[in-house]
């Protein structure tokens, strides 16, 4: 297999994102896709799972019950041992025959006999190594979050193009981040341009509890085509009206009077829990 | 020969004068109809064109809205509708300011556009259309933009300037021009089913709030257009505050402003007071 990494020329660049725990679904495209995670190999998928990456064993028996090395079903979590350069799959339950068959020790294991994962007495080498790991349904939003936390290296490019098409869903709502201990802006992150000439990141997600408000949202005249005319809405502390204005897709320069709680305010406003905000569109014809 | 006074008290009736006797009255003592509907009014008297405003405006109101002269700057579809009502209502004086002349997609709203009237300057068929109405009314059309530097000259002696304009940054300037001279404005503007009204006394900062976020282009009737019924609700809701300033009476949108949406028919009330 060539899942490794090109050998280490150039260290990977560190990039640390801090991110509202109620975005961390936003990374999915990545688990699925598959990251690097750096780890002692030659050891059993047991040890790696549990020992390494401190997934409970009882998580890992009842939740994680497909798990595909080298695209091969395993049957033994003890004895199937993890070479450097493995790439290992983890889902939950599948449906239908085909996710029965593929279980782990499953009944219909006889059927795929001929592809499951059988040790080539090659894999108890101990090194350091770096494994490819996949994480499917379910899985994504159990267990990413604690791969995101650890640490996961991806390419340069496939991260910025991840990036830049969450430069709204994801980077604006992001309340810090650095690279290679220096602080870097979302902006830089979004084009990509923080990543010019480097191979691949090691990126490091601090999920953050972030405390939210409520705002009634007031819409008036053409800004309520397509939108709504009043809404109760959450949105992180510290929140701005015109990201707000941002978050429903209000054209900036088409923006006329705003109000919060019946006064004047203007787009760097603060706004804070109960608010009121009333957006109205700006009209000049005559 | 009689005099004036006694002219018209032999030909009214009760204290109607008709049409045909205001216009005897100027022909026989050598005056314009515009002096003569003044002599009427000053004696108490009302020309009979005014009956069924009475209940609403007394007579001595009537003779203030005709003493008055109002500014109409731009008069497409907010400014015809503005001009015609004028003119109905009694107001002596009217200055219509706009450069362009009328074309094919002025049709489906500006009152004063019509077959006959393409390519004609909107000024001249205002004073036209005020001359079917009421000679007595003066129409003085200037086929000018409004700009600053000619503002003083053209609103020297105006009581309320009324802004009809298109352009935001125009209308700014104009806020400003009548915050410099001392004259109230009435402000309204239109896009697609929306508008607002607002009025501003001299000292205040109404338009300039109103448009606090404008940078630059036009709002959304850039994108919304305008139909045709637009510009005559908010043009009436203009008239009414014109005539509530000359007669000092009722409640003028003074530091709020009227929204109007008309796809919803929602009226809202808008504070317009600067954040202390």
């Amino acid at each position: 297999m060539t899942n490794a990494p090109e050998p280490n020329l150039q260290p990977p660049l560190r990039l640390r994102l801090f991110v509202p725990i109620g975005l961390a679904t936003e990374f999915s495209p990545l688990y699925q896709s598959g990251f690097f995670v750096t780890a002692r190999t030659g050891c059993s998928v047991k040890d790696l799972l549990c020992n390494q990456f401190g997934i409970d064993e009882e998580y890992l028996t009842g939740r994680i019950t497909t798990i595909f090395l080298d695209s091969k079903p395993v049957d033994s979590l003890e004895t199937t041992l993890i070479r450097d350069g493995a790439t290992l799959a983890l889902s939950g339950a599948m449906p239908g025959l085909v996710g029965a068959t593929m279980r782990r020790g499953s009944f219909y294991a006889a059927l795929r006999e001929g592809i499951s994962h059988h040790d080539d007495g090659q894999s108890g080498v101990a090194v350091i190594g770096a494994i490819k790991i996949k994480l499917f349904n379910i899985l994504m939003s159990e267990i990413g979050p604690l791969f995101l936390g650890r640490g996961i290296t991806v390419p340069a490019t496939a991260l910025a193009g991840f990036l830049a098409e969450r430069a709204d869903s994801l980077l604006s709502h992001c309340t810090g981040a650095d690279l290679d201990g220096k602080p870097v802006t979302m902006t830089a992150l979004a084009s990509g341009k923080a990543f010019l000439g480097r191979e691949r990141v090691r990126l490091m997600v601090v999920l953050e509890r972030v405390k939210t408000m409520r705002i009634t949202v007031k819409l008036f005249a053409s800004f309520r085509t397509g939108r709504f005319s009043v809404e109760e809405r959450e949105y992180p502390e510290g929140t701005t009206i015109g990201q707000v204005a941002d978050s429903i897709a209000l054209p900036r320069e088409v923006i006329g009077i705003m109000m919060v709680n019946s006064r004047h305010g203007k787009l760097d406003r603060e706004l804070v829990e109960g608010d009121i905000l009333a957006i109205f569109p700006l009209l000049g014809g005559g | 020969m009689t005099s004036l006074p006694a002219f018209l008290q032999e030909h009214a009736t009760g204290d109607l004068i008709p049409w045909s006797c205001q216009v005897d009255a100027a022909r026989l003592f050598g005056l314009t109809l515009n002096e003569t509907e003044e002599a009427i009014l000053k004696q108490a008297l009302l020309p009979s064109r005014y009956q069924r405003n009475r209940q609403t405006i007394s007579t001595g109101g009537q003779l203030e809205l005709f003493l008055s002269s109002v500014a109409v700057i731009g008069c497409g579809g907010l400014g015809g509708y503005i001009i015609e009502e004028l003119s109905r209502l009694g107001v002596g004086r009217i200055v219509a300011i706009d450069p362009d002349v009328f074309e094919e997609h002025n049709l489906n709203r500006q009152l004063l556009s019509t077959l006959s009237t393409l390519g004609l300057p909107k000024v001249e068929a205002a004073a036209e259309r005020v001359a079917q109405i009421n000679p007595a009314v003066k129409l003085t059309p200037i086929q000018k933009a409004y700009a600053p530097d000619n503002g003083h000259e053209l609103l020297g002696n105006v009581t309320v300037v009324v802004d009809a304009l298109d352009s935001i940054p125009v209308r700014l300037e104009l806020a400003e021009t009548c915050n410099t001279l001392g004259i109230p404005l009435v402000h309204g503007a239109i896009g697609g089913w929306y508008g607002h009204v607002a009025t501003q006394f001299p000292g205040e900062q109404s338009i300039q709030m109103i448009y606090a976020t404008w940078t630059e282009g036009k709002g959304v009737e850039q994108r919304l257009g305008n139909p045709a019924f637009t510009p005559a609700v908010v043009a009436s809701l203009q008239v009414a505050e014109v005539c509530k300033i000359i007669l000092g009476e009722g409640l003028p949108l003074r530091c709020r402003q009227a929204s109007i949406d008309l796809l919803a028919m929602e009226f809202h009330d808008i504070p317009i007071i600067s954040e202390p």
